[in-house]
């Protein structure tokens, strides 16, 4: 459990100019990670430190009332469910275990005007489960160690 | 182009030197703080000015231009933080130590 800090200058420039940036970023990382350095796992973490700075500056009350640690849990196991899910349907389709190809995925391409095919598609889908996955974690990694302190 | 940019990158260069001699040099944390506030952020400024100077104008100079933008704001905001949390806890400028005091200075 952390207080928050009371320097008005840090408070704006964190809440204000620095978390959202972080997170723009982290889903411009988590987006274009096929066309550049970047994927699921570093736009995760990626939030995950702006979602930290957000808690070591206004206090954990605060970040707890955002995002509590319960929400967390579910949107860690989620994400490991997301990235199940795209390998056990292609199996259920009677292919291979993540066999994209076999992923009913077409109807996005109708909807969003993409030319991306299946293999992509399953690749971006697991990137997102990931994405949630480890962002989550790290979160909860620092809200139990922050809680850990206060207790003894 | 290419020679302002060069010349932007030696004046960077200059000012982390700067930089680099007050940390090591200067009595205390007060000044140590200010010195890398002040002349790193202008330091490296100047450097990713010269690397945009370099680049000419597109996407990788705009991103450059963005970590020019960031590094302008958190780094005095971090000096900010430093200092106040040390003046809190009570810590004291230096002075120059009077002649004939003793001490360890």
């Amino acid at each position: 459990m952390t207080e928050q800090h009371d320097s008005i200058i840090l408070n704006f420039v964190v809440r204000v100019l620095l978390v959202p940036f972080i997170f723009v970023f982290g889903v411009y990382v988590l987006v274009h990670g096929e066309a550049s350095p970047g994927g699921g796992f570093q736009a995760g973490a990626i939030v995950a430190a702006g979602l930290v700075l957000a808690r070591l500056t206004t206090g954990s009350e605060h970040g707890e009332r955002r995002i509590s640690t319960r929400v967390l849990l579910w949107l860690a196991s989620a994400g490991i469910g997301i990235y199940v899910l795209a390998g056990i349907v292609p199996l259920l389709a009677g292919v291979n275990f993540l066999d994209y190809a076999a992923l009913p995925v077409e109807w996005f391409n109708a909807v969003a005007g993409h030319e991306r095919t299946n293999r992509a598609m399953g690749i971006f889908i697991v990137e997102v489960g990931i994405f949630i996955g480890v962002f989550s974690v790290l979160v909860i990694l620092y809200d139990h160690l922050t809680e850990r302190f206060t207790d003894d | 182009m290419s020679i302002a940019g060069t010349v932007l990158l030696g004046l960077g260069l200059f000012f982390m030197a700067v930089t680099a001699i007050g940390l090591v040099r200067l009595p205390d944390f007060f000044s140590r703080v200010h010195s890398v506030s002040k002349s790193e952020t202008l330091g490296i400024t100047l450097v990713l000015l010269g690397l945009i100077a370099h680049q000419g104008f597109d996407q990788t100079s705009l991103k450059l231009g963005l970590i020019a933008l960031f590094v302008l704001i958190t780094n005095p905001v971090a000096a900010h933080v430093l200092t106040r949390s040390a003046v809190r806890s009570g810590l004291m400028p230096w002075r120059r130590p009077r002649p004939g005091a003793g001490g360890n200075g």
